[in-house]
């Protein structure tokens, strides 16, 4: 008993976003080319099978764990700054990400023209740029608290990750400017795509994710009281800084692992929060799992409707996520009193 | 009589005391850009007696509360000490102390309700934070928890909306909501800033209730209040102006009736009605 009787309505959510999540998995299974693909029985040519678990598969699986961690993400940088703008890229992750993965892609087009190089190139492309991204993401967040002075300093925390984002922009822009190669190649980093999610990329979002939600959901009753104002928090014997700390590391690991799997996917770490709370008013702990399951509902039916809209031509994931997630937030808006 | 003589009289140890305090705010990057807002303050609160601070504007009351409620940060403090009972106030593990001593700051009612999702019962509940473990979160409130969180809400009448999240709340009701939430700490001492803001005439003189009964139970009150009639209700008046202690004492003694006026600039009267103590402004 809790005094208000509505304790069961946060699991009941999970329970439909999770079968929510379930379902697009399987539509995102059985969706190829534009139509629908029923792999199992008779009928069905052989190779279609390895077709849904090599390549359908890790990639829907993949789509919803990132879109997971975007969520989450969103919820954790939401109840630091208690800002309804701040997304998991506010910190300069994505910028970070980006520059890292053009700089690699700019010294990779410079050194393979050497005759050793190829025995290095493919697993480098293979698991290499998504490490790089990673920390690249990683050590642009640190860049932009080192820049803020501190994690417990939210106003200049954001003023950091705005400078962050805007020089490091420009840094890849200049990458860019003097390779123009790496510009093609980031084409799909910069829009966001989910079509090269392999089962280690999987595997790996998936043990972040839950990693970093269950550290997150440990922090729930401080994130409560930080809805209050940093100083009662302070004087309800939160430890801020130790706190914002924490949460900043899992803000830029969850950000991170999203960002160096899938690029730069819009708008779903700033929706999923949204959308959770218009649904279901509800506290930290249960914010941050429903958060996480809407964030992977958003990517994985974004990722299903790219394939099917345009079929057999691919839209890029981030650019639907975009025009969604926008016209979602739009609509709230207009739905919010000013 | 003053606060210090307190000591005198009842013969006890102070519950909170504060001596040579000076407190100076950051007001650019360079060293010499310091405000000095409190200076050579010394304070000796005692147990189960209200004080009210009392101030023009900038004379250093919410600085005050703040820097005994521990809210400062250690470089804002230039010299002097606090101390909770006997022990000095760094001293205290964040969680005891915070058991120990309530606050409710003046901006309390601004909490953004679209984001933190928060009803009013989960709000009081977070007053009850110093007393629980953090892991799991999901773990359910014990029942000393939500007997306290009960008592508080049907004190403040908030109860009857406890389901009702706080965006759906006025001003005036989220305000109860937050003084409930600061009783739910069920601390020794009580520090508010401004608990009246926004509350009507009935609510006001509910809150002087509940003040009485927690000074009856032996519970410190420190509040600033801007009501300057409500806040004669209080046993001991600290009167400050332009960061300094200038006076300490009940409004009954005169010494303490022509200090008041004098840190107002002689433009209040005082007059007593049934009693009571009001002050009127002089035109």
């Amino acid at each position: 008993m809790n005094g208000t009787g509505q304790h069961h309505r946060p699991l009941r959510a999970a329970l439909v976003l999770a079968g929510v999540g379930a379902l697009l998995l399987l539509l995102g299974l059985l969706i190829g080319s534009g139509r629908f693909e029923w792999p199992w029985g008779g009928d069905a040519p052989p190779i279609l099978a390895d077709i849904v678990w090599s390549i359908r598969a890790p990639r829907s699986a993949g789509a919803w764990a990132a879109g997971a961690l975007l969520g989450l993400a969103g919820a954790i940088a939401q109840g630091i700054f208690r800002n309804p703008l701040a997304d998991p890229y506010l910190l300069g992750s994505s910028s970070g990400a980006a520059l890292a993965v053009a700089l690699s892609l700019s010294v990779l087009s410079a050194w393979a023209h050497t005759p050793d190089a190829q025995a290095y190139i493919a697993p480098f492309l293979a698991f290499g740029l998504t490490g790089v991204a990673f920390v690249g993401a990683l050590l642009a967040v640190f860049l932009t608290v080192g820049l803020a002075g501190g994690a417990t300093q939210g106003p200049r925390l954001l003023l950091g990750g705005v400078v962050v984002g805007v020089v490091l922009g420009a840094l890849t822009s200049f990458v860019a400017f003097l390779n123009p190669a790496v510009l093609l190649n980031m084409q799909g980093f910069m829009l966001g795509s989910t079509a090269l999610l392999s089962w280690g990329g999987v595997s790996r979002m998936l043990c972040v994710g839950v990693v970093c939600l269950l550290c997150a959901v440990s922090l729930a009753k401080p994130m409560d009281a930080l809805s209050l104002g940093t100083t009662t928090a302070r004087s309800l014997g939160i430890p801020l800084a130790r706190v914002n700390a924490m949460l900043i590391v899992l803000l830029a690991i969850a950000t991170g692992a999203a960002v160096a799997h899938t690029g730069l996917i819009a708008f779903v770490g700033l929706a999923a929060p949204h959308a959770v709370r218009a649904w279901l008013p509800c506290k930290h702990g249960a914010l941050l799992v429903l958060s996480s399951l809407m964030g992977g509902a958003l990517l994985l039916s974004a990722d299903v409707m790219s394939r099917a809209l345009f079929a057999p031509t691919e839209l890029p994931v981030g650019l639907l996520t975009a025009v969604i997630g926008g016209s979602y937030l739009l609509w709230r808006m207009r739905r919010v009193p000013a | 009589m003053s606060a210090h003589s307190d000591v005198r009289v009842r013969g006890e140890l102070p519950l909170m005391t504060a001596s040579n305090l000076c407190v100076s705010l950051a007001t650019g990057r360079r060293r010499s850009d310091q405000h000095v807002v409190l200076q050579g303050v010394d304070l000796q609160l005692q147990k189960g007696r209200w004080y009210s601070v009392l101030g023009p504007n900038g004379a250093g009351k919410t600085t005050l509360l703040r820097a005994i409620a521990g809210l400062l940060d250690a470089g804002d403090i230039c010299s002097g000490e606090v101390t909770l009972a006997g022990r000095p106030l760094t001293a205290w593990p964040q969680r005891e102390r915070a058991q120990k001593m309530a606050w409710l700051g003046s901006a309390a009612a601004d909490v953004d309700g679209h984001l933190s999702g928060l009803r009013a019962w989960d709000i009081v509940a977070l007053g009850r934070l110093p007393h629980q473990r953090w892991w799991p979160a999901t773990a359910p409130l014990t029942t000393e928890d939500e007997a306290v969180i009960e008592r508080v809400m049907m004190q403040t009448h908030t109860w009857q909306w406890r389901t009702r999240p706080i965006q759906q709340l006025s001003s005036g009701e989220r305000q109860r909501v937050m003084v409930a939430r600061a009783l739910a700490v069920d601390a020794d001492i009580i520090l508010m800033d401004e608990p009246l803001l926004n509350l009507d005439p009935p609510h006001q003189s509910e809150w002087l209730q509940i003040v009485r009964n927690l000074v009856q139970q032996g519970r410190t009150v420190v509040s600033v209040l801007h009501e300057l009639n409500m806040a004669l209700y209080a046993d001991t008046l600290l009167l400050f102006a332009e960061g300094r202690l200038v006076h300490d004492g009940p409004i009954a003694d005169p010494a303490t009736q022509a200090a008041l006026c004098r840190i107002f600039s002689n433009r209040i009267t005082l007059r007593q009605i049934d009693g009571h103590w009001v002050a009127l402004p002089r035109l």
